[in-house]
């Protein structure tokens, strides 16, 4: 098997596609409070994820290998297992949830009816791939992938100029200030959960940080946002369920059948890049705490926890809203912790 | 092996297409849904699914073109009708390609309304875009008229036809999406298409029967100038979408007409040119970009601003152009009172008003329906010399 740590300029594509999806699905499914504005919640939850971005080029920096080795070198190996494995499993619950979106999505395209659970099986397949295959695979991929999806969404953007309702985005601030600055924190959680890749990235000819990239699909985000929601006015009246939002979303009840077919191919495109990024992470930082474990097994592993997670946990619930909004705390306390124990050591050893 | 692996996992993946596949000739698309309330008030839902023989010569016996079969089934409710639609439906029943949903007036106008348009608007697989209208009469028969006039394909007559009505301004998008949209939002309220049945298709059952030309008249009442113009002509296409039927929380409460509705689309901007009647001749207008919609929400009433510039298509019409803007403003005016009398308002002017507003609670705490009935028109469309 060829070396499964991706390097900076592989893991730094994935993890664009990923945030940016991540972002887009959370704010449109999981967290719509923020109504009309919630353009502006990936613009906020940058600035909140700033300070975590720093910490993690200090990780870079206090050594020659990724952030993780590292820390690794640093902090002991117990904590460093204890964070692993919490990274590992927000990253599968997280992969599990965007299975379980998929998969619904799926049931509701498909023409015969399938149990979501039955879609799920394909999926399974898909992390096990990824994690076969390794990130740098994935990573390159998502290179390429990068390169078609602005393509393929100006084309969504140009096929539904008409439809725009520019009068949809007032009241400028939507649900008001406190639904945007939740928004925020629930897009930095997003963004923390997957600068992870990043965390496991081995430097290699790619000078840029992981910053700009962040930068980048917030930016991209926020006016994804804005597209969509003068497409839906706000509607407060109205009790959604997941699949009736998902609906909303791959058909806004304006476009043709045939623009929605390269819709769907963003949305599930984007999808199987973000399940297969947070799958391969959780692998790569399972197998630091299991080195023996063989590839197959771990792949195998991460591919059944998903399913498993996923299928009994049924729609995205509010449990997953609750720790989606605390994601930014719980991955930035960790983070912080494992710095601060780094940091010391090296003082220690200074002194 | 290893390399193999992986590949021959993903070629798995493909194997979900061998399952449970559903070919087109094993679906029956509804193209056209009719839904009317029953004496028993049982909801009773019509349907035309495309044969797929095509022009075959069989007959169902229960009416519809030869094309297509026409469908009927009664239940409690839609879930129930739906279901029992399938039941009778000789291949598995699929919405995507709904076209047209007509309602009965009397429906629409019914408490039972709301939930009928969220249970459509959730119904699986059901193609949102598709067009919404009321019809005056039974739904049922309007269904059993229709039937693909120009060229051969039900799907495309309908599209092409709404279009038509659109471009000229009769008729509003009357989208199920904005329906359900608007129906739940903190905006403007929805108007869809108002549609009736043209006199020959009314008399065509019994050419004897002068009921159908009876009932025409009736709409003719109810849908102004438009309406008995359309009214004198003859044609083979039944279905005539002129006016609009006017949403209040989920209910039909009211009907724009013709003229009216033509004012309507003008206001949301979704004309290109239109067509105006005027003393007696009708001139093609065309705006000179968008009509502007504000709403002074400091004055008290609130004042709703229209602004707008338009030009005259043909230059050798000799036009009273003042008297034709004085008509025009009035006429605008007329229709915001006749919507504001309703307690409806489907222009946009609530888009317009919310922009003074911070949050989504503020806008509303202040109540946008109670001041839009006592609001002030004021309506200021002025021709310009380009064009004309």
């Amino acid at each position: 098997m060829r070396t499964r740590v991706p390097g900076r300029s592989e893991a730094l594509p994935m993890i664009a596609t990923a945030m940016l999806m991540r972002m887009y699905w959370g704010l449109s499914l999981d967290f719509t409070d923020p109504y009309n504005a919630a353009w502006m919640c990936p613009l906020v939850g940058l600035a909140i994820y700033l300070p975590f971005a720093f910490a993690l080029r200090q990780a870079a920096r206090i050594g020659d290998s990724s952030p993780w080795e590292n820390l690794a070198a640093r902090v002991p190996a117990p904590a460093m297992h204890i964070a692993a494995l919490a990274f590992a499993l927000l990253l599968l619950w997280d992969a599990a949830a965007a299975s379980g979106l998929t998969a619904i999505s799926s049931n509701i395209l498909a023409l015969d009816d399938v149990s979501p659970r039955l879609l799920l099986i394909p999926l399974a397949l898909v992390i096990l791939c990824a994690v076969l295959l390794g990130a740098p695979a994935l990573g390159n991929s998502a290179r390429l992938w990068l390169r078609i999806l602005p393509l393929f969404a100006v084309i969504i953007l140009l096929v539904q100029l008409g439809n725009y309702k520019i009068g949809w985005l007032t009241p400028i601030l939507g649900g008001g200030i406190p639904s945007i600055v939740s928004g925020g924190i629930y897009c930095a959680g997003c963004m923390a959960l997957l600068s992870l890749p990043w965390l496991i990235a081995l430097p290699d000819r790619h000078r840029g940080g992981l910053l700009p990239w962040a930068v980048a699909a917030a930016a991209a985000t926020g006016p994804l946002m804005l597209t969509q929601q003068s497409l839906i006015p706000a509607m407060i009246k109205a009790d959604f369920t997941v699949a009736s939002r998902i609906d909303l979303i791959l058909n806004n009840g304006r476009m043709t059948l045939s623009p929605q077919i390269i819709l769907d191919v963003l949305w599930f495109g984007n999808m199987l890049y973000l399940i297969a990024t947070e799958a391969v992470t959780a692998a790569e930082l399972l197998r630091t705490i299991v080195p023996r474990v063989p590839v197959w097994a771990l792949a195998a592993g991460c591919a059944l926890a998903v399913a498993a997670v996923s299928a009994w946990s049924g729609e995205w619930t509010q449990a997953g809203r609750a720790v989606a909004l605390n994601l930014f705390a719980i991955i930035g306390a960790l983070l912080a912790g494992l710095l601060l124990m780094a940091l010391m050591r090296r003082r220690g050893a200074d002194a | 092996m290893r390399k193999l692996l992986p590949l021959l996992l993903a070629a798995c993946m493909l194997l979900g297409g061998c399952n449970n596949h559903a070919q087109v000739e094993n679906q029956a698309f509804v193209l056209v849904m009719g839904l009317d309330r029953t004496e028993d008030g049982q909801l009773a839902m019509s349907a035309q699914i495309p044969r797929i023989a095509g022009n075959a010569t069989s007959a169902d016996g229960s009416g519809g073109s030869s094309g297509y079969a026409q469908m009927r089934v009664t239940g409690a409710n839609y879930e129930e009708a739906l279901e029992r639609l399938d039941w009778i439906a000789p291949r598995d029943l699929n919405p995507a390609q709904l076209k047209l949903v007509v309602l009965s007036r009397e429906l629409a106008e019914s408490p039972d309304c709301p939930a009928l348009i969220d249970h459509l608007a959730r119904t699986e697989r059901l193609f949102t875009a598709t067009r919404v209208v009321v019809c005056e009469g039974s739904a049922e028969e309007f269904v059993s008229k229709i039937q693909p006039t120009v060229g051969t394909r039900l799907s495309t007559d309908i599209s092409a036809l709404f279009e038509h009505c659109i471009g000229r301004g009769f008729t509003p998008r009357s989208r199920l999406a904005d329906l359900y949209y608007l129906m739940n939002s903190v905006y403007c309220d929805p108007m869809i298409g108002y549609a009736v049945l043209g006199p020959k298709a009314k008399s065509a059952d019994d050419p004897d029967d002068d009921s159908g030309a009876g009932e025409a008249q009736e709409a003719s009442a109810l849908s102004g100038e438009l309406m008995d113009l359309s009214d004198e002509y003859e044609s083979d296409i039944p279905m005539r979408f002129i006016g609009a039927a006017l949403f209040r929380d989920g209910r039909m409460c009211g009907v724009l007409d013709g003229q009216q509705t033509v004012c309507a689309n003008l206001l949301q901007n979704e004309l290109d040119s239109f067509y105006y009647g005027f003393g007696d001749t009708s001139v093609e207008i065309i705006p000179e970009g968008f009509i502007h919609l504000r709403v002074d929400t400091d004055a008290e009433p609130p004042v709703l601003r229209v602004r707008g510039k338009l030009s005259l298509a043909a230059e050798e019409l000799e036009i009273d152009v003042a008297a034709l803007t004085r008509r025009l403003n009035e006429d605008m005016e007329a229709t915001i009172r006749a919507a504001q009398r309703l307690g409806v308002d489907p222009f946009g002017f609530a888009e317009a008003a919310a922009r003074h507003f911070a949050t989504i609670d503020d806008w509303v705490r202040y109540g946008w329906r109670e001041r839009y009935v006592e609001a002030t028109p004021d309506v200021r469309i002025e021709f310009t010399a380009s064009g004309a």
